[in-house]
Parts: C-alpha cells; structure tokens; sequence
C-alpha cells in the first residue's frame, strides 16, 4: 500500500512512522523546510518540500500511484481542495484533518463526497469521543471499540483490593476459567509485557483485557473495580473538547465546565442549555474546591496547557475524586502518566493518529491501533484458507513471544473469547496483540 | 481539622447588617479579628478583596466563601455571618447572597485548606443545612447546628 501524507507536524510524524513497517511506499509533503529536514532525517519516507495545493508537487508525489491521501495541515481548506485534487488524480482513499466543526456538521452544504474526501477527521471530536467512552467505563483507563463495538478492550488499574495478585496468570486462568475474559497486556512502570502463563499481576499494574460485554460486570469486580454511577462531572477548559462531551452529556449528568477565557466561556455556555459554564481559571485550585470539586465523581481536564491538566488532574485524585482524565498534548509526558498516578490520559495526537490508522486499515480489511504510552499494537486479521495458523487450535500454533491472541470473531458473527484449545478456523477475525516490532512476522501467519 | 475547629461562638455574627461587597468584607475582617488569632487585619482585607478581584467566591445558591492563605497566621481561623438583609456580591448566579463564611489558611499548607474548604462549601451547599443556617437565631444555635453536622458526615 502506498500513502502520502501531508504536513510532517506530530500527526503526519507519527502516522509516517507507523506506515513505514506497513510494504509499499511513503510519500511526505511538507511546506516547511525545517520539517521537511527533520522529515528526511528521521523518517523512512520520500519527502518533497512544497505546497500540497499545487499540482506540480502533486505529481512529483506520483500521486497516480498512491492508495492513500492524508491531508493534515493546519490549514483545512487546503486540505480540503488537495484531497479533490488527489481524488481526480485517482488516488482510492482520501482523508482530512479540519478544525472548523461546521464542515462536519449534518447540516453543511457539501457532503464528503462533494468535498472529495473519505473521512473527514475533527481532532477534539474525535478526542470527546474517545472520553466520553472512558465515561461511560468508569473505571478504565482506556477503552478501545472493535469490529463496531462487538470487542471491547478495556485497561485498568490495579490496586490493592482486587485477589489477583502475585499468582502466576496460568493458575488464575484454571480458577477463573468460567470467565471469557483475557489479559492481553500489562504495563508496570515504563514497561510494557504481553503476558504469558508464568508471568503475574503487581499492584500499580496497568492491565489491557478483553472481555465477553456479558461478564463485564464480573470481571471488573474480580479486579476490585466496580462500575462506579456517576452523575457529577467537572470540565476545566471550555473548548471544543468540553463542549462535545457536554453536548452529549448535559441532559443525563450534571457537568460544569470552567473556561477563564470571557470571549469562550460565554460562547460556550450559549451553545449549552443544560451546562453550568463557570468562568475562571481552571488552575484556580480553590476555586475548583468552592465549586464541589471533592463531590465529583468524575474530573476531566482539557485545558490547552498539559501542566495545568496535570496538576489539576493530581490534585483531584489527591482530594478523592475517583476518575479523572487528563488531556495531554506533549508526547514526551504520555509515558509518565502512570508515574505521576493519573487514571486516564488521552492524547489528541495519539487519538487522531489511531482514527485515521485504523479507517484506512479498514479499507485493507484488517485493523490495528495502538494505545497511548503503550508499546504494543492491536491488529485484526482475517484467516485465510491459505493461512498457516487456519484450522489449527491455538496450543499448536507457534506465535511469536510478546504475542497473543485477545480474541475471535467466527463467521457468525460470535465473539469467542480463546483458550489454548480454541480452534481458528477460515473467515474467523482473530485480534492479535503484539509488541510493535513483532506485528510483521505475526502478518506472516495469516498470510 | 473540623470546621469547629476554625470557627467559634464569638466569630459567628446573626443579623449582620452589611451595606456593601465592601463593607462585608471589613466587618467579616473585624469579625474573624475576635478570635484574636489574626495578628494583621489590613493584611486580611488586603488578601481577601485581592482574591475577589481575581474571581468572586459569591458560589452561587446565596452563599459567598471569602477566603486568603496568610503567612501571618499560625492556624487556619474563620468567621460566619447571616446577613439582615441579602446583599450583591457579585456571584457567579447574579443572586444576591446571605451567607457569608469567611476562612484564613495557612501559607503553607494548601492541602488542609482545600480539605476545610471543600468540607465548608459541601455543607452549604445542603439545601436543609442552609436553610437551617438561616433559622438560626444565636451564635450558639449556629455553632451546634456545625457541631451536629460534622458529627453526623464523620
């Protein structure tokens, strides 16, 4: 598959990079000449200084030979007309990345086919979104949907009140063996391992499962979590962000945002009817304290300053508030989230790296995403009847270390959560977690 | 730290009669000043009304939570009034307010006065609590009324 991308900012960086293990070709553009160095520098891609707007760098770009567009400038009309271009050049897969949210409001006059575009991608829609699942989790750390909303992969975690821990996970596998559940990864520290049987649970551990929906519930009780009711929530920064979630929130849960900014409090709170909109600063600790900061039961901070999410985030949990989520947008700080005691974190970057990654994954069938501060990625594949692993049961397939299987999709539709006598048969969907660098030698089994 | 800790009979005021924001604040001064803990009460103003400046702790539901962290206190010291008449103070719901607490923290150390903070808004903002508040017809009546209600959440 050939892509080009547009703009080596922190998304088309990040995107770049993931595509370079993916075969086939790399093409960035960029108008900067400072990135593009950096670009050439540090990516395993083609890189052509210049406007993507101009026809010429289009076709230095050899376009006509791509299968993929990624528009991600700052610019959202130049994204936009460079994705039409890229349409007429006959590229299969276009995407852009815009910021004003009327071009992907129902009502706008021109539809992504009249734009030329296959997805148009909304970073802080984008953002809610991925939050407002972790709302609806309460307990998670990071949820992640797949094959439209069939597996649910959960992280959480661990502290002292769950039994689980210090026993090796092949034992807990044999008394818990009712539960279609499967841990699939653990972070500790700034480590992340895909567990095997002999390896156990520590508390402060961040776990990754995936569990049946139907024994959820039970899964979350036997690692001490329980689906906490929530029904307060407080927002500091009153962007795009906070107004998605309260959007959709408002007429279920009562939510305040704080916004320090007059111009965009106010602008805020018009478009809410059933948001209590504060203007003041949200670092204010005070503030937030008068305002019941300890009575809420869910506190998200989604300023555009990481440091003031951060410490605002800290000072939450220190009051006992019990979930918090944290906006961070500096990549150097996602790895110290579980360092510094932070639920959960999402980053705009990752999440909109992880949309555009996985659309365009699944026009190839199979679909992968990675997680924030995790090394290891989640891929789908399709069995194959030339597959080496088609008709064999788990036990006797020889996957990779630092690989496992999280679970299948069968041909109907069913979700099987395996164990090492699971058969993998032709046409199932079979998740596969892997560190990075083993995502390629897993693809070979499935070939 | 209870909030009974912080506050005693002789700072509580019934039927405080305060003209303005202003005025308020210079009679809560005097006020938490009776506890003789406050060893600089221009100071107190001074931090109080800078505070204001920066955002108005009128919360909302008739009650303001004037506050400052001193390094001139040597534990955290606060005051409540009922007010004779509600009067503006610019609070975040436009509603004129009729309760007033006001709390001194110690510079030092922030988290004990989030906690006092977090525990004195909890409780106003109980609709019985502040309607009992405002029934309240002496200092005495008021202080058990917080004696009560700490007892009862511990």
């Amino acid at each position: 598959m050939n892509i080009a991308i547009v703009g080596a900012g922190n998304i088309g960086y990040q995107l770049a990079k993931r595509f370079a293990t993916v075969k086939g070709d790399v093409v960035v553009i960029e108008i900067d000449p400072t990135r593009a160095e950096y670009a050439r520098d540090y990516l395993d891609a083609m890189v052509i200084e210049g406007n993507c707007t101009s026809y010429e760098v289009l076709q230095t770009a050899r376009l006509d030979k791509m299968d993929v567009f990624v528009a991600l400038t700052s610019n959202d009309e130049a994204n936009i007309l460079s994705c039409k271009m890229a349409k007429k050049m006959g590229v299969g897969t276009t995407i852009a990345r815009i910021k004003n949210i009327e071009y992907i409001s129902p009502d706008f006059i021109l539809d992504s086919q009249d734009m030329g575009v296959d997805l148009l991608v909304q970073p802080e829609q984008e953002t809610a979104r991925a939050i407002l699942r972790l709302i609806s989790l309460s307990s998670s750390t990071d949820s992640i949907e797949f094959e439209n909303g069939k597996i649910h992969f959960t992280g959480l975690r661990l502290d002292a009140k769950t039994d689980l821990l210090r026993k090796p996970l092949a034992e807990l596998g044999v008394a818990y063996g009712h539960l279609p559940m499967r841990i699939v990864a653990i972070k500790r520290g700034m480590r992340t391992v895909i567990p095997r049987g002999s390896d156990f649970l520590m508390k402060g551990d961040q776990i990754f499962f995936i569990c049946h929906p139907d024994y959820f519930d039970e899964a979350l009780r036997l690692f001490g979590k329980e689906d906490v009711k929530i029904e307060d929530i407080m927002i500091i920064g009153g962007g795009q962000i906070a107004y998605f979630i309260a959007k959709e929130l408002q007429k279920k849960l009562n939510i305040k945002i704080f916004e320090n900014n007059e111009a965009k409090a106010s602008a805020i709170a018009n478009k809410l009817d059933d948001t209590l909109v504060i203007q003041g600063d949200g670092s204010d600790l005070d503030m937030l304290v008068l305002e019941g900061l300890t009575d809420m039961d869910e506190f998200i901070a989604v300023t555009s300053d990481d440091e003031t999410n951060i410490i605002t985030s800290i000072i939450a949990k220190h009051l006992k508030v019990p979930r918090t989520i944290t906006l961070i947008n500096k990549n150097e700080y996602l790895p110290l989230s579980g360092t510094l005691g932070l639920d959960a974190v999402v980053s705009k970057h990752q999440i909109t790296v992880n949309t555009i990654e996985s659309f365009i994954k699944r026009q190839l069938i199979s679909n992968i995403a990675d997680l924030p501060g995790i090394d290891a990625e989640i891929v789908v594949y399709i069995a194959r009847e030339q597959s080496r692993v088609s008709g064999k049961l788990l036990k006797n397939i020889n996957f990779p270390k630092n690989t496992i299987v999280g679970a299948i999709i069968n041909q109907d539709e069913e979700l099987v959560i395996p164990q090492g006598d699971t058969r993998i048969n032709v046409g199932d969907k079979v998740l596969v977690f892997a560190s990075s660098e083993q995502v390629l030698s897993v693809e070979k089994l499935f070939k | 730290m209870k909030i009974t800790e912080v506050i005693s009979k002789s700072t509580i005021a019934i039927g405080l009669d305060a003209t303005s924001k202003q005025d308020l604040l210079e009679k809560m001064t005097e006020l938490v000043s009776l506890s003789g803990k406050v060893r600089n009460k221009s100071a107190v103003l001074k931090h109080i009304i800078d505070r204001e400046k920066v955002m108005s702790t009128g919360i909302g539901k008739n009650i303001s939570l004037p506050h400052a962290k001193l390094p001139s206190i040597d534990e955290p010291v606060g005051a409540i009034a009922v007010l004779k008449k509600p009067i503006d103070f610019q609070s975040l719901d436009g509603e004129p307010i009729s309760i007033c607490f006001l709390l001194l923290g110690i510079e030092n150390n922030v988290g004990l006065h989030l906690r006092l903070l977090s525990k004195i808004s909890r409780l106003l903002n109980n609709d019985a609590f502040r309607a009992n508040v405002i029934n309240c017809k002496t200092a005495g009546e008021l202080f058990s009324l917080f004696e009560q209600a700490e007892e009862s959440s511990v």
